[in-house]
């Protein structure tokens, strides 16, 4: 245990451990006591948004097309003589692995053999198969998956929304890519992205519950492959302050119409690096929940108007260089609650909210953080929502608790911007 | 963790669930009364109206802020189905009281709130407010109407319809749209006071430390209903409808839904349900289950491919994404897994992983309160409580031969599929 460092929540006494391991690899272990699941998030700094970066070695800018991280996520799975799938059966491990925008993560839970799935998850991440015969039989599927897609309304609103917020980031194109994007995908593309992104010094694994730090160092010494360290960098992108567009609209299948209200915020980074604090985070949970939350007076005001229902949502999304409010769900009248929406936030800058007011909000919002702490799942993916971060994992916990009012005054001056936002709709299909 | 199961006599069954690993305080209410075409609709209201306020805090943004500050804790309302009865579910979460920075007794505070609104709720001339039953009214009947909108659920609800077209199964947990939008806070008013009358009520109460007090405030509410006589619900599980049906339904959508009906020979409380719930978990249950490794992995028939079972009604689905073309091909296929299980072509490999599946989804249903409160919820009326370490040794104990069986009494009664505009035409 000697070279794990203890990292503590000041305000829970929570522990978790944290080793940078010979490899390269940041490993995370957080033993949840009296826990019978063990649960472990094998993740790579590399999601859907990286398809320009520059080559570690030759400095070169490489364009690869959209949707190859979500494509390589599903190729991965697949080694030479059988599936991860078939090996967790063995095990008996729920296993499963997603694409976001900003990363890739493999996982599983399971209450049983935890170092034997843990070996699994370590192994078929570090050994990747492409031939063009498995990877044409992918793209069938992968269509199949953009076309189920597509047909989601409020995935619809969601990536419209995004495309007409940004001109140039990639956060504007779907994470699966689209049908013709998916077709330019070969073996020699999907090995040139793993090679330079699947690095260990690029990479991070958490695991959480059942578990102890000897358990999976011992994993990790058997099966981390030395790592070469160079990882291709983010190109940053020059995206203009204002919405490449400010309205959209499609027609779908649905009951009312759905929309996503989103504000662009200005991001400052550097190499395309996220300089979001902690605090910065703190302050926009904070905020979230005094603009969007049900003791907010305007969420009374919109239900008794007849303007929203249970699915209106106010939230902060992030990642490297992108920011975005998303204030939406469903409306009979879309445009009126932008109104009031928009009416709300220049009270909110005008004059202020009392010091009760603000306490309430963050005594709620620190509550909830608290909770998550009980779920082995949100613990472990705490961990690695907060590495990719640059955060400790408790640190916005901790900061939620000595959070003061003006952090969030200067958070909502500064962030929401009539230039910088856009409407995005999902309207019924016209009857008859 | 201590585990404490108490019969109160009227009616009334707590499960209390002592147990210091949770940051958490999570109380839950779960009333259940039968499923069925008059009374869904008020019922399905009920909690939202409830939640909206009680007495000391009749105003809805006020209740909030109150919450806000007892640490962000929170009171929801909403039914679930269990096998044919409607539960109506009443939960408040808050954290720990050790985690309270002025040392606010938050769990009290929860408890007495709850009670609150359900017992004493905010009336007008003895009716729910107009404005709170006109404003859940609405919202509850937009979100029937968006049920078209995720495609995946719908399929699955309109197969359910096919199935179960007489059944109070086949009604759903929420009723019709247009029905909703009839009720007044008379109806309503007049359907609250029948659940606190009839309702067969579940009290599961989780924490940390001692939570008797919090039992006791509830035990006391509920035995000063007047004349509370609790009302019996029974699943329907013997009803067969004679043909085979199959509905197309098209829709401006660019992936097929296929949703396959069944019937499993049994049902809760029979002993054969383990096996069902083992095969089941062999056929298209788990990630690698026959549908999975063979319908969508090998063939690349379907995006998703999967079924589940109901054991409480007795009725199984598969559910699969799939190109219209391919919709035959993986009909055709889909009864060829569960053929093959008749047979007793698997291989022994498959059923322990399949075995395995559901042994740890058990033996993890304690980590976590709502996976908690789900469990026993699910359990409503049942004779016995079954613990999840008794459900995992009932399946450590089922045989091959016994799933074999399970997938030989299985029927297949309907097929509905939720397809393309203007594609073949073979409604």
């Amino acid at each position: 245990m000697s070279n794990w460092q203890t990292i503590t929540c000041k305000h829970t006494g929570e522990r978790c451990y944290y080793l940078l391991h010979r490899s390269g690899l940041p490993i995370y272990v957080w033993p949840k006591k009296g826990y019978a699941s063990s649960y472990a998030v094998f993740a790579t700094n590399y999601g859907a948004i990286d398809t320009a970066y520059r080559d570690a070695e030759t400095g070169k800018s490489v364009e690869v097309p959209a949707g190859i991280a979500h494509y390589l996520e599903h190729k991965l799975f697949e080694n030479e003589e059988c599936d991860a799938f078939e090996r967790y059966a063995k095990t008996g491990a729920n296993a499963n692995a997603y694409t976001s925008f900003d990363h890739t993560a493999y996982l599983f839970s399971c209450t049983q053999q935890v170092t034997e799935s843990l070996e699994i998850l370590l192994d078929f991440v570090q050994d990747p198969y492409f031939t063009e015969q498995t990877v044409e039989k992918e793209r069938g599927i992968i269509g199949q998956e953009i076309r189920m897609c597509e047909d989601s309304p409020s995935r619809t609103v969601f990536c419209n929304l995004l495309t007409a917020l940004y001109h140039r980031h990639p956060v504007r194109i779907d994470i699966a890519g689209t049908v013709e994007s998916i077709a330019e995908i070969t073996p020699e593309l999907l090995y040139g992205c793993y090679h330079g992104f699947y690095d260990l010094h690029n990479m991070v694994l958490s695991v959480a519950g059942n578990v102890t730090c000897e358990q999976v160092e011992e994993v990790a010494d058997r099966l981390l492959k030395p790592a070469h360290g160079k990882v291709p960098a983010r190109v940053p992108v020059d995206e203009p302050i204002a919405a490449a567009q400010s309205r959209i609209e499609v027609r779908m299948p649905v009951s009312e119409p759905l929309f996503y209200l989103g504000y662009k915020v200005p991001q400052d980074t550097a190499n395309g690096v996220r300089f979001e604090s902690a605090a910065d985070t703190a302050a926009a949970d904070v905020l979230q929940e005094l603009l969007g939350g049900k003791g907010n007076a305007l969420y009374a005001d919109l239900m008794r108007r007849g303007l929203i229902n249970a699915s209106f949502e106010l939230e902060y999304f992030d990642g490297p260089g992108y920011g975005v409010w998303i204030l939406g769900g469903e409306s009979a009248d879309p445009d009126a609650v932008c109104v009031a929406f928009r009416a709300e936030v220049a009270r909110l800058c005008r004059e202020g909210i009392t010091q009760d007011e603000f306490e309430a909000a963050r005594n709620a919002v620190y509550g909830r953080l608290v909770s998550q702490l009980d779920n082995v799942e949100a613990c472990g993916d705490m961990v690695i929502g907060a590495h990719l971060a640059q955060q400790s994992p408790f640190a916005v916990l901790d900061e939620v608790a000595a959070l003061d009012i003006q952090s969030v005054y200067r958070r909502v001056a500064h962030d929401f911007n009539e230039e910088a936002s856009a409407l995005s709709l999902v309207l019924p299909v016209a009857k008859g | 963790m201590k585990i404490e199961n108490r019969q109160q006599g009227n009616g009334v069954n707590s499960v209390v669930l002592s147990d210091d690993r949770f940051k958490t305080t999570q109380l839950t209410v779960s009333l259940s009364m039968p499923l069925c075409k008059e009374t869904v609709e008020a019922y399905a209201l009920l909690p939202r109206v409830l939640i909206r306020g009680c007495a000391a805090y009749p105003d809805f943004t006020a209740l909030h802020r109150h919450l806000n500050r007892l640490y962000g804790a929170s009171v929801s309302g909403d039914v679930v189905r269990v096998g044919e009865m409607q539960t109506l579910v009443l939960s408040a979460e808050c954290t720990g009281d050790r985690y309270a920075i002025n040392g606010e007794k938050l769990a009290a505070a929860c408890a007495e709130l709850l009670a609150e609104m359900l017992f004493r709720p905010v009336l007008e001339n003895g009716a729910f407010r107009a404005e709170d039953v006109e404003t859940e009214r609405r919202c509850l009947a937009e979100e029937v109407r968006a049920e078209i909108n995720e495609k995946r659920f719908y399929a699955r609800r309109q197969a359910e319809r096919l199935l179960c077209p007489e059944e109070a199964y086949g009604i759903g947990r929420y009723g019709v749209a247009e029905r909703i939008e009839q009720l007044t806070p008379q109806t309503v008013t007049a359907a609250w006071k029948q659940v606190l009358k009839q309702a067969k009520v579940q009290l599961i109460l989780q924490g940390e430390g001692d939570l008797s007090a919090v039992e006791e405030t509830f035990n006391r509410e509920f035995a000063a209903v007047f004349d509370r006589e609790p009302i019996a619900c029974v699943t329907d599980t013997a009803t067969r409808v004679p043909t085979f049906r199959r509905q197309v339904e098209r829709m401006e959508v660019g992936q097929s839904k296929l949703v396959m009906g069944f019937r499993a020979a049994c049902a809760e409380p029979a002993d054969g349900v383990n096996a069902v719930r083992l095969m089941n978990a062999l056929w298209g249950g788990t990630a690698t289950s026959l549908l999975f490794r063979n319908v969508r992995e090998k063939l690349s028939l379907c995006y998703y491919c999967s079924s589940l079972y109901d054991r409480l009604k007795g009725v199984l689905f598969v559910q699969s994404g799939v190109d219209e073309p391919n919709v035959e091909r993986a009909e055709k296929e889909i009864l060829a897994q569960l053929d093959m299980i008749r047979n007793g072509e698997f291989t022994d490999e498959d059923l322990e992983a399949a075995r395995r599946s559901i042994v740890q989804s058990f033996e993890a249903v304690n980590d976590s309160q709502s996976a908690r409160a789900a469990w026993y919820i699910g359990q409503t009326g049942l004779a016995d409580v079954c613990t999840p370490e008794t459900a995992r040794d009932a399946i450590e104990a089922v045989t091959r031969d016994e799933v074999i069986r399970a997938a030989q009494g299985v029927t297949y009664e309907c097929a509905y599929l939720l397809a393309q505009k203007g594609e073949a035409t073979d409604e």
